[in-house]
């Protein structure tokens, strides 16, 4: 299939797949990656795997995880609402959102998160912010029967072109699976030594098991993580990162910094606007697990504003860049003498 | 089997120290298991072998240790000072005695002033408690305990009405489970294990590793979880004793495959099985272990619902324990995995 | 006295930067072991055979690297902003020399005057306070001598006096000189010997999990420079371990509890042998035998500790004798089977 970068996006924004939930993503993506790989399989820890076979002469992994934040129906009460219990979810998000409720049958339903009118509130209430302890979900407009402790929840938030940038749910971290499907596309067309193994990994948002799993079973010579970063925001004591401006390559311990170099290098000879960051403890990437197992980390990040908001808003062009600074780093590799990994 | 229960949740093995727990178990499995081993970090791993050609294998999972306490320091005139093993509230030691093999311990509350005393009382924490032993010097004190000494709750086991209390019901009500899921299978079609875990409490030492070698289809987290059935408990859950064993969708530390929750949820169906939908709102099981295991298990939680865990009065509903031996049996029996 | 402690402890190794701490390292080790491999991530490990086969493997590890901080932002100013590596209290920092980045620039942390402050007279400062000078007016003008992701390490130069150390990173390069002093000193007779010289111990135990993919050891040893909080600010049954009362060991950490079996023969090792040592008081904090536990196949591990007071700041100070202590410790269970056979104990 060839979709435009953005046609992916959008598909994949609207695709639903929480942590351990993500099969209609991995369907998504399977037929997006038709013709630009030469296997895609599930694994046991519901990463899906797609082999670009080069020359064998090593293997690089890239991580881009697939799940989402979400929620959970944690009780149905007596008067037919339901409680919340959230995955990186923000409770302040949560008033007057429409939401899925994902039912165990595979059917979607209506649900609206109520706020009391300004006409009922008091001077004390309007100065709280409500958590999952107090936020409720109201499903009279569906059959409540169907429902059952532990159904997903999720945002229901169509993705929208405002401008140069795209808003919608999720592209934390569909976007960084758009970037690796570009990467594949591009590769398909040039010669590569290195086996490129694309993960879309699963549970990320509840600790890259995923990650750590895939890595395991590979064992790859290199991996690339790719995942948002917070653009657009001034963070006391971090340098700033823009929107637009292109990926972002991260230096810190969990990264090797001749991988960062490395990346910088690539982006520098294919002529790709880069930003960088430092990260001076782990990452909250699949980075993270993927260096418990040993293996030479690097990290790529696409600049997102709004994370874990129904609307995150990132850049097309970045996405484009980050798959091509992928491909770009792949096709690096052959200049390289392979080191030796082991005894 | 009531009888195993108060015989398992009755011996003191904290954390590290799960040996005299994990000889019983072996010694109540005897005849009924075609071999074991210790692993290296000192799982219990016990198994029946399957006589389909090629069996697939299911792991259930208990942790083998509780909570505890060690003793960190002596003072001159024979005062233990202590650090929790494993999540222990210190509000929970207060009124309640302590056993280091043969001592026992009171714990009692530093305060030299009726305000520090009293605050210290309101905010208790391992450093302002301390444990009497009843010595009169450090002397007396080293001839009966050391520092490094574990020590458990001093609690018993009883009955009131279908209710079954004891110390360390987490997570012995899961070793009695499995035990009794064992010995009521002849011969399964496919292999299965039981993994009698250590250091849960700690840090999910035991799981981590005990599936490494084995690489099993699926694995089962036996293990208890909150309940929302006493009076101004957690309002945004739904868990109730009583009404049979829960299948865990999520918790603070993993979010179960949706394989094993399915097998578990077709398993109680088939039989007539109650069972409850569980989300934790805290806490984590050795499931999340097992997913994080080499390429990764299938893994899930069959939670035991369970009033007051971690204290030393630890409750749960027999009906709830009978159903999870009839569930497991019939997940090891069905070849849903 | 430790021939090697000296250039250990000035080496900069903030975790992820340990290159120069491993290089040394090996360049002295190299010549007294029978293979070396350095993984993808920096971690070091060196093996002596006893030549048999099949025979049992012991695991010693120390981490080379330390707590430090990492350049953030470069500021309009000049100064740049830093994040710590690893756990820094900032209230170490103030008033500091520091050496920065791969050209290895002085730098400084100064805090502003007592006569200008106010409320933050009498509050720790915050992250926001702490900047770092490298004699730069502008951002341009820093710009060309740092880069983000840069380290910035303290600088301490190590003293020496009757039965004292004093200096920085004695967690863990005290460990680190422990296993040079047995490379040196042991011949393996009926297991093999594997050393660990493992990076990224402070940022969340992250190195030592991957050294178990070269080796599946039967039993492991960690060697920790860890707290002493033997001060008179501190009530005594808080202290953790005093200096001069020989090597601590520890029976509970973080996320571990010991292997009752190796804790066991440890401590026989050294009552036989009669060396002093001290159990430790306190049970927070993790160290690498954590990971060990709990990665791969599991690997059931002791800690020997050589106590160490001010640890994760740029002045703190050991004792000589503990240390020797240690290293005499580590030697005996090294040259007997005790500790290795442990651990079939409960087989």
């Amino acid at each position: 299939m060839n979709l435009s970068a953005k046609e992916m996006l959008v598909r994949l924004s609207a695709s639903y797949g929480p942590p351990g939930r993500e099969k209609e993503v991995r369907k998504e993506i399977t037929d997006m990656l038709e013709g630009f790989s030469d296997e895609v399989y599930e694994d046991s820890s519901g990463n899906l795997i797609a082999l670009k076979k080069g020359n064998s002469r090593g293997k690089v992994m890239f991580s881009t995880h697939m799940d989402e934040v979400c929620m959970l129906v944690s009780k149905i009460t007596d008067g037919g609402f339901l409680r919340l219990e959230g995955i990186g979810v923000d409770p302040k998000l949560l008033p007057s959102q429409k939401v899925n409720i994902h039912t165990r049958s595979g059917e979607v339903l209506r649900g609206v998160v109520g706020m009391l009118a300004p006409h009922l509130q008091t001077a004390e209430t309007r100065a709280k912010i409500s958590t999952f302890d107090e936020l409720f979900v109201d499903v009279s407009m569906s059959d409540v029967s169907k429902i059952s402790v532990g159904d997903f929840v999720t945002f229901d938030a169509p993705a929208v072109e405002i401008g140069k940038n795209l808003y919608g749910k999720t592209l934390d971290d569909r976007a960084s699976c758009v970037a690796s499907i570009i990467a594949l596309q591009k590769l398909s067309k040039i010669r590569h030594e290195y086996d490129v193994y694309a993960v879309f990994s699963s549970r990320e948002e509840i600790g890259a098991f995923g990650a750590k799993t895939a890595a395991f079973s590979i064992d790859p010579d290199y991996a690339i993580a790719v995942d948002v970063t917070h653009g657009n925001e001034n963070t006391e004591n971090y340098s700033k990162i823009e929107v637009g401006k292109g990926p972002v390559i991260t230096y810190g311990p969990v990264i090797p910094r001749e991988i960062s170099k490395k990346l910088a290098s690539a982006a520098e000879k294919a002529g790709i606007a880069i930003q960088k960051d430092a990260a001076p403890g782990r990452t909250g990437t699949d980075a993270d697990q993927i260096q418990l197992d040993g293996i030479a980390v690097g990290l790529i990040s696409i600049p997102q504003r709004y994370m874990h908001n129904p609307y995150e808003m990132i850049s097309v062009k970045d996405v484009e860049e980050t798959g091509r600074l992928l491909a770009e780093f792949v096709s690096s590799l052959d200049y390289d003498v392979k080191e030796e990994k082991s005894v | 089997m009531k009888e195993l229960i108060k015989k398992i949740a009755e011996i003191s093995a904290p954390s590290g120290r799960e040996l005299p727990v994990l000889k019983v178990i072996l010694a109540e499995l005897e005849n009924y298991i075609d071999g074991y081993r210790f692993d290296s970090v000192g799982n219990l791993i016990v198994w029946k072998k399957g006589y389909a050609e090629n069996p697939k294998k299911l792991l259930l999972d208990g942790h083998a240790d509780e909570i505890g306490v060690v003793i960190t320091n002596i003072d001159e005139k024979g005062f233990l000072r202590i650090d929790p093993v494993g999540g222990v509230n210190p509000l929970m030691l207060l009124g309640t005695t302590i056993r280091f093999n043969g001592t026992i311990g009171i714990v009692s509350m530093e305060g030299e002033t009726a305000k520090e005393l009293t605050d210290n009382y309101s905010k208790p924490s391992f450093d302002n408690l301390f444990v009497d032993i009843g010595v009169n010097s450090k002397a007396e004190a080293l001839s009966k305990v050391h520092i490094g000494m574990f020590g458990t709750y001093n609690a018993g086991y009883c009955e009131f009405e279908d209710k079954i209390v004891s110390k360390s019901l987490d997570d012995r009500i899961a070793c009695a489970i499995i035990i009794q899921v064992f010995k009521e299978i002849r011969q399964p079609e496919n292999d299965l294990y039981g993994v009698f875990s250590v250091q849960e409490e700690v840090g999910l030492v035991g799981a981590s590793v005990a599936a490494f070698d084995i690489k099993p289809d699926m694995a089962v987290a036996i293990d208890v979880t909150a309940y929302s059935d006493t009076p101004k408990t957690f309002k945004r859950m739904d868990i109730n004793l009583g009404n049979g064993p829960a299948i865990k969708v999520k918790d603070k530390a993993s979010i179960s495959d949706e394989k094993v929750v399915n097998a578990l949820i077709d398993a109680a169906k088939s039989e007539g099985i109650p069972y409850q939908m569980e989300v934790l709102i805290f806490g984590g099981t050795n499931a999340a272990g097992y997913q994080m295991t080499g390429a990764g298990i299938k893994s899930g939680t069959l939670s035991i619902p369970c009033r007051y865990v971690h204290s030393p009065h630890e409750m749960v509903s027999y009906s709830d324990v009978q159903n999870a031996v009839k569930l497991l049996k019939k997940l090891a029996l069905s070849n849903k995995y | 006295m430790s021939k090697y402690l000296k250039d250990l402890c000035e080496l900069n190794g903030a975790s992820g930067n340990e290159k120069a701490v491993r290089e040394h390292i090996k360049k002295i080790i190299e010549s007294k072991v029978d293979t070396i491999i350095e993984d993808p991530i920096g971690n070091l490990i060196a093996i002596k055979k006893c030549g048999k086969t099949d025979a049992k493997k012991l695991l010693l590890m120390a981490h080379t690297d330390e707590v430090g901080l990492m350049v953030t932002s470069i500021e309009s100013d000049g100064r740049l902003a830093v994040q710590p590596v690893g756990g820094v209290d900032p209230r170490v920092l103030l008033g500091k020399r520091v050496v920065v980045g791969e050209k290895s620039l002085n730098g400084v942390i100064g805090y502003k005057a007592i006569h200008l402050q106010k409320e933050d007279f009498s509050t720790p400062p915050k992250w926001n306070s702490i900047r770092v000078e490298i004699g730069c007016n502008t951002k341009e003008e820093a710009e060309k001598q740092v880069e983000l992701g840069d380290y910035v390490h303290f600088y301490s130069p190590f003293e020496e006096y009757e039965n004292r150390y004093v200096g920085k990173a004695f967690d863990d390069r005290a460990g680190c000189a422990v296993l040079m002093e047995i490379i040196e000193k042991v011949t393996p007779q009926n297991f093999d010997l594997y050393f660990a010289f493992v990076v990224q111990e402070e940022i969340g135990l992250r190195g030592s999990g991957a050294v178990l993919k070269h080796v599946r050891p039967n039993a492991l040893l960690v060697f920790e420079g860890t707290t002493a909080g033997d001060n008179p600010e501190l009530k005594e049954e808080r202290w953790s371990t005093h200096l001069d009362n020989g090597p601590a060991l520890s029976y509970l950490q973080s996320g571990y509890v010991i292997n009752e079996l190796l804790f066991n023969s440890v401590r026989k090792t050294a009552e036989t042998n009669q060396i002093p040592y001290q159990m430790k008081g306190r049970t927070v904090g993790g160290t690498d035998a954590t990971r060990a536990a709990r990665t791969y196949f599991g690997v059931p591990g002791a800690v020997i500790n050589v106590p160490s007071r001010y640890i994760h700041s740029p002045v703190s100070v050991i004792s000589k004798s503990d240390f020797s202590y240690v290293v005499e410790l580590a030697t005996k269970v090294v040259c007997s089977d005790d500790y290795i056979n442990a651990v079939e104990g409960w087989k």
